[in-house]
């Protein structure tokens, strides 16, 4: 890939949700392809599955 | 590749011949929207990445572009011409190959809308785009050539001519009843409730009263907000639980996934004031009128722009619910 990649947080998704819980941000990263074109990848944070546990 | 502007309806038409020779229904394992897999042998998708969330980029095969060649005919006075200028993107909604929208998890469609909203801003704020129209083309009945998940956007360099017309009675009706036409349309189907599918404290889902298809279907955030970076968090989550529903019942009700055209209308991003008059809705437009039958778009729908609908919409919006 060509190119830096720029990693921003979208301002949009530091609101919280009707549950009061902050959302985790969505995160941007733009990049080139091979040939020039623009591409954005979009990342968040997977949903734990139910009865998943956080070890310390 | 380049617009022309009809000089008897004033409308501007896209031209891209070289669309004409973009990928066709390639098989899954040729697909261009899946992740570029490791291997020595793995052929170089349109995502250079071994996995991937969601993803944007711009179209190999654009209707508009930021540096669009100049056109290739000559335009007058009357009938002229202008470069392609503007955006054309396409949004992966998964680097799953077999899912549909409806199988979406929620929270990847709750993000979807966020990523709507984010290129909204992104190429609304594009000097050239006056217009970001979000949307997706699902199922061969609609003419998609690629079966990956995904929808596209383009940044219009004008108004397209049915978002004009019907901001333009948006405007008449405010300027009468001082009132967002879209907000009292809701409140009336809402308090009928005949054509509601759906409907939650911050949407609904309806069958419009004077549908153009057979199963068409509005959903609408009753917060008045003109475009997807006005809605907060709730709202969002709100839509695209909608949105889920909605594409459930097409597919619940027809027994198979439903193609439709998805399309969100959304406030031009001219610099103009739409604040009155502008109200976000997702419009899906369904080509089936049963499962086995088509509403082709034929003499009074393509040459005289009548629509002819063959389904009340109560009786598609009960059928949507589930009712027998």
């Amino acid at each position: 890939m060509d190119g830096p990649a720029l990693e921003t947080a979208n301002p949009d998704d530091t609101t919280t949700d009707d549950t009061g819980i902050p959302a985790a941000p969505l995160v941007r990263r733009e990049d080139r392809l091979p040939d020039g074109r623009s591409i954005t990848y979009y990342s968040y944070p997977e949903p734990q599955p139910p009865g998943a546990q956080h070890l310390p | 590749m380049e617009r022309r502007r009809d000089a008897l309806s004033g409308e501007w038409r896209l031209f891209s011949t070289h669309r004409q020779d973009r990928t066709y229904k390639p098989t899954a394992d040729a697909c261009p929207l899946c992740p570029t897999r490791p291997g020595p042998t793995a052929a170089q998708t349109e995502v250079p990445q071994p996995a991937y969330q969601i993803v944007v980029f711009d179209n190999r095969f654009p209707a508009l572009a930021a540096d669009p060649p100049p056109p290739s005919a000559a335009g007058s006075l009357l009938q002229p011409v202008a470069p392609a200028l503007g955006a054309a993107e396409v949004v992966l909604y998964s680097d799953r190959h077999d899912v549909t929208f409806a199988g979406l998890d929620p929270e990847r469609v709750r993000r979807l809308v966020d990523v709507w909203a984010d290129r909204y801003a992104v190429l609304g704020a594009r000097p050239e785009v006056t217009y970001v129209f979000a949307f997706e083309n699902k199922g061969a009945a609609v003419g998609v050539t690629l079966e990956h998940p995904h929808g596209q956007i383009y940044g219009f360099p004008e108004v397209p001519p049915r978002f004009r017309h019907e901001l333009g009675v948006a405007a008449a009706h405010l300027a009468e009843h001082g009132s967002c036409l879209q907000c009292d349309v809701l409140a009336l189907e809402h308090a009928d409730g005949a054509r509601v599918v759906a409907a939650d404290e911050h949407a609904v889902a309806y069958v419009p009263f004077a549908a153009r298809l057979p199963y068409e279907v509005h959903v609408v955030p009753r917060l008045h907000a003109g475009a997807l970076p006005g809605l907060g968090a709730g709202e969002r989550r709100s839509l695209a639980g909608l949105l889920l529903q909605v594409t459930g019942a097409y597919d619940a009700l027809f027994g198979f996934p439903l193609p439709y055209v998805m399309a969100l209308h959304q406030a031009p991003t001219d610099g103009g004031d739409w604040s009155g008059t502008a109200h976000l809705r997702v419009e899906f437009s369904p080509l089936h009128r049963s499962a086995d039958r088509l509403k082709y778009l034929a003499g009074a729908e393509l040459a005289a722009g009548a629509f002819l609908n063959d389904v009340a919409p109560e009786a598609a919006a009960a059928a949507l619910r589930g009712e027998p």
